[in-house]
């Protein structure tokens, strides 16, 4: 119930002025209630668990906590990392220890000086089973120890290489907070207050509602890669909870909120050309949506099955469809902008309904008396399990279960609410499900997807179980040198190709929409942070 | 009168140990582990499944978990989330202030519009008053209140810009979700109101009343409506303990938080704790609706006494 499809029933019910009112663009007015200037509105599309981004599973939380805290360093392009909280690094050859020199001018929130020892209890925080911390859990990899080697240096030890660890430290996850906090709130840290060093202070939280934030008027120790290095240029950030896309469109349209993540793809083309307003499309890095495929029940045991998956859907007539061409048909396990992304993935496995019907063929699947193979006693049925939201999940489902039809396919949807849905795929029972993921690191999208520590009920649902997969991800994992990581990491997208695991479907774009008033904001290069260290609001 | 509202508020306790020993089971009975639901699609290993399925109570026997929960209730403890682990009335008390400010506004709406709209038809039965407050009503009842919702936002704040979009925050904020949950209930109430109205004026006291000479709005003020209003009363009361818990999608459209939106949430989490204490706080708001809602009939038929 926590999402209306609105916008499908006004279309049922061919009701023109409603249909009108999600997708027209209306004039700016002058607004009584719009805000004032120096306060940037955000309006965010849905609640989350905890605002301990230390704790939490949400991309919202980390946006929120990337203008709280500060993270060691910047990711400014694929594989590379500029300072931030570190003004130098290195990193032993095995990739086992990274040693971070700290500035020595910066302060907590609660006026305590940023020290060695708060690296250490923030990465002791994130392993201690009390935090039950999670994508900060995965960030931080094979975690060790961390040694205090004086007041401003730092030594992270690994138990096994981590080469994916910058990448970690990059992201507000693995932010720093500050220690004195976290011992005298206990509990509440993370609920009630959060206590970092970034460019603004969190000032209140109402669950459900809004995340507001004011100026931190004592930061000097803005990033050497931004344009200035003083206090934010905004009085505060309001992040507003609007979960319903029109109404959060309708809040930007009346200048009540300034800017707006996850702008649906149906409004794309009007803000694309609106005078008003900016729309911001940032490719999304990662893992498109793609289908798992599980190897450990029949008939997607099959290697001959999921190759002629793969050959009979349409991806560009999916992007188009479901997408409205503002998703790219995705080729390979990870996105384009990835680091070590392999081109000739696309040309590997292209939309081809005949090859698929010759693959099932030379396989001894024959078409039944109603267009759907057998071999022997077993119907060619794949046992498809999704959940009930995003509405778009059962658009894809319905576009794919059409393409494998063509075939011979019968795919049958099993629509479930959260609990039941990961009961079943968490136990094997489907043949396929959906899978997206958004990362920065090559290595951790590929141990999240394909390797075998994650299958039986993890993350690898395709229950592909490949011992020369796994060396290559614990290869890549132990690679920190770029041009034999990045020969890695096209291997292991070949081999997944060849193996037939996955069919990828779609890679999504970041689309986020501001008032034009909104200058200077700055987004990360994997599309996932807006962050207004730099933002004005100009009138 | 004491007596009377004692005993009903003990009775009031069973009730409440039968609702949350029901809802209790149910959660229980349905699949789904709140461990697995907690890792979602996070990458984890059985171990850490296991410490944090330990950590969330759920390794111990139903009875003990049950009892634990009950232990705290006198303490006014309703234990804490199993998922973010924040107290069950922390969580509760922000949402029950957002619930019940828009649950009270939204019957205003309901009781103003709803009241005028039936005693309009009612005395101008048979006319086209009549049939144009009905046809009102009508629509109120048939409309789904997320085209409502978008309705109001398009034109009222889109197309006039009178008030916000989003209705959290001050007073203004609170006009579009009002009207927008009442309306419905005002259309329920409408009809009610003709139809009882029609009733009481059929009796003979209102003969009686009109012959001594009194005037027309008189007759229908102290006479008419007061009796009316023991059938009217009952649904009001019902109305409001449904317009609290039951407006999540009025609360989703219009970006408010709210006791439903909660509850809906914490189910399909299956975060035990936070159900539980919503549940017997909705079942709590029920018994006092209920019990004010008796108590009014004294005062509306003096014929009803309660000792």
């Amino acid at each position: 119930m926590d999402r209306i499809p609105r916008r499908e029933f006004l279309k049922r019910a061919g009701m023109g002025v409603g249909a009108l009112a999600a997708s027209q663009v209306l004039p700016l007015l002058t607004r009584a209630y719009a805000q004032g200037i120096g306060t940037l509105t955000y309006g965010m599309a849905g609640g989350f668990d905890t605002l301990d981004v230390t704790a939490t599973t949400f991309t919202r939380v980390g946006r929120i906590a990337l203008h709280i805290i500060d993270p060691l360093v910047w990711a400014v392009a694929p594989g590379q990392y500029a300072p931030g909280l570190a003004t130098s690094w290195t990193v032993s050859p095995d990739a086992t220890a990274y040693t971070f020199n700290l500035r020595q001018d910066v302060k907590f929130h609660d006026g305590t000086p940023l020290t060695a020892e708060a690296v250490k209890v923030t990465f002791d925080r994130i392993v201690d089973p009390n935090t039950r911390a999670q994508t900060a859990f995965s960030f931080i990899g094979p975690y060790d120890r961390s040694e205090v080697v004086d007041r401003y240096t730092v030594r992270v030890r690994f138990k096994s290489p981590n080469a994916a660890f910058l990448d970690g430290a990059s992201s507000p996850y693995l932010g720093i907070i500050s220690p004195a906090a976290v011992q005298k709130y206990g509990q509440d840290f993370g609920r009630v207050v959060f206590v970092g060093t970034g460019p603004f202070m969190l000032q209140s939280y109402t669950a459900d509602a809004e995340v507001r934030l004011i100026r931190n008027p004592n930061y000097v120790w803005g990033a050497p890669g931004f344009n200035h290095q003083g206090r934010a240029y905004l009085d505060g950030i309001v992040f507003r909870i609007v979960p319903e896309d029109a109404t959060r469109l309708a809040a930007l349209e009346t200048s009540e909120v300034l800017f707006v993540e996850d702008v649906p793809v149906t409004d794309y083309q009007r803000l694309k050309g609106s005078q008003n307003k900016v729309l911001l499309e940032i490719p999304q890095a990662g893992s498109g949506w793609s289908l798992m495929m599980n190897q450990m029940r029949s008939p997607t045991s099959d290697l001959a099955v999921r190759r002629a998956m793969m050959y009979a859907i349409d991806k560009d007539g999916l992007a188009k469809t479901v997408w409205n061409s503002v998703f790219k048909a995705a080729c390979s396990p990870l996105t384009p902008n990835m680091f070590g992304f392999d081109s000739e993935t696309c040309r590997k496995i292209p939309y081809n309904a005949d090859q698929a019907r010759r693959i099932l063929d030379e396989a001894g699947w024959r078409v039944g008396p109603d267009g759907i193979r057998v071999k022997g006693s077993e119907r060619l049925r794949l046992e498809f399990f999704l959940q009930t939201a995003p509405q778009k999940n059962i658009e894809m489902a319905a576009f794919i279960q059409a393409n494998a039809k063509q075939v011979g396919i019968d795919v049958n949807l099993n629509v479930a609410a959260r609990p039941a849905y990961l009961d079943a795929v968490r136990q094997g029972r489907h043949n396929l499900q959906f899978w997206w993921e958004t990362g920065t690191d090559p290595g951790q999208i590929l141990r999240i997807l394909f390797h075998s520590s994650n299958a039986g009920g993890g993350t690898n649902r395709n229950n592909y179980r490949s011992p020369e997969m796994d060396k290559l991800i614990e290869q890549i994992d132990a690679t920190a040198e770029q041009a034999s990581r990045k020969q890695l990491v096209v291997r292991a997208q070949q081999r997944v190709i060849d193996d037939a695991v996955m069919v990828y479907l779609a890679d999504p774009p970041s689309l986020y929409a501001h008032d034009r008033s909104v200058t200077g904001v700055w987004v990360d290069w994997g599309g996932n942070y807006p962050y207004f260290f730099n933002t004005r609001i100009q009138r | 009168m004491l007596q009377f509202v004692v005993r009903r508020l003990l009775l009031a306790i069973p009730t409440m140990v039968a609702a949350s020993i029901l809802v209790f089971l149910m959660l229980h009975l349905v699949p789904g582990d709140p461990a697995i639901i907690f890792f979602g699609d996070q990458p984890v290993t059985p171990e850490r499944l296991e410490l944090v399925r330990h950590q969330m109570g759920l390794d111990r026997p139903l009875v003990i978990q049950y009892l634990d929960f009950v232990r705290g209730i006198p303490r006014g403890d309703l234990g804490r989330s199993i998922h973010n682990r924040t107290p069950v009335f922390e969580e509760l008390r922000t949402r029950v202030a957002s619930s019940a400010t828009l649950a009270l506004a939204a019957l205003i709406v309901a009781g103003a519009l709803g009241l005028s709209l039936g005693l309009l038809s009612a005395l101008g039965r048979g006319t086209w008053i009549d049939a144009g407050a009905m046809l009102v009503a009508l629509a109120g009842v048939s409309m789904p209140i997320f085209w409502l919702a978008a309705m109001l936002i398009f034109v009222f704040s889109l197309r006039l810009g009178w008030f916000p979009a989003t209705g959290f925050g001050g007073w203004n904020r609170l006009v579009l979700p009002a009207v927008a949950l009442g309306f419905v209930s005002a259309a329920t109430l409408a009809r009610l109101v003709r139809s009882s109205v029609l009733e009481v004026l059929l009796q003979p006291f209102v003969t009686t009343a009109r012959s001594k000479g009194l005037r027309e709005a008189v007759v229908i003020r102290r006479h008419v409506l007061k009796n009316a209003f023991i059938a009217i009363v009952t649904v009001l009361g019902l109305q409001f303990g449904t317009l609290l818990s039951g407006a999540v999608i009025t609360e989703t459209v219009f970006a408010r938080p709210g006791v439903g939106k909660l509850l809906v949430d914490a189910i399909s989490n299956k975060d035990f704790p936070i159900v539980q204490g919503a549940v017997l706080f909705i079942a709590l708001i029920y018994t006092v609706i209920n019990l004010v809602v008796d108590l009014s009939y004294a005062y509306l038929d003096p014929r009803i006494r309660f000792d």
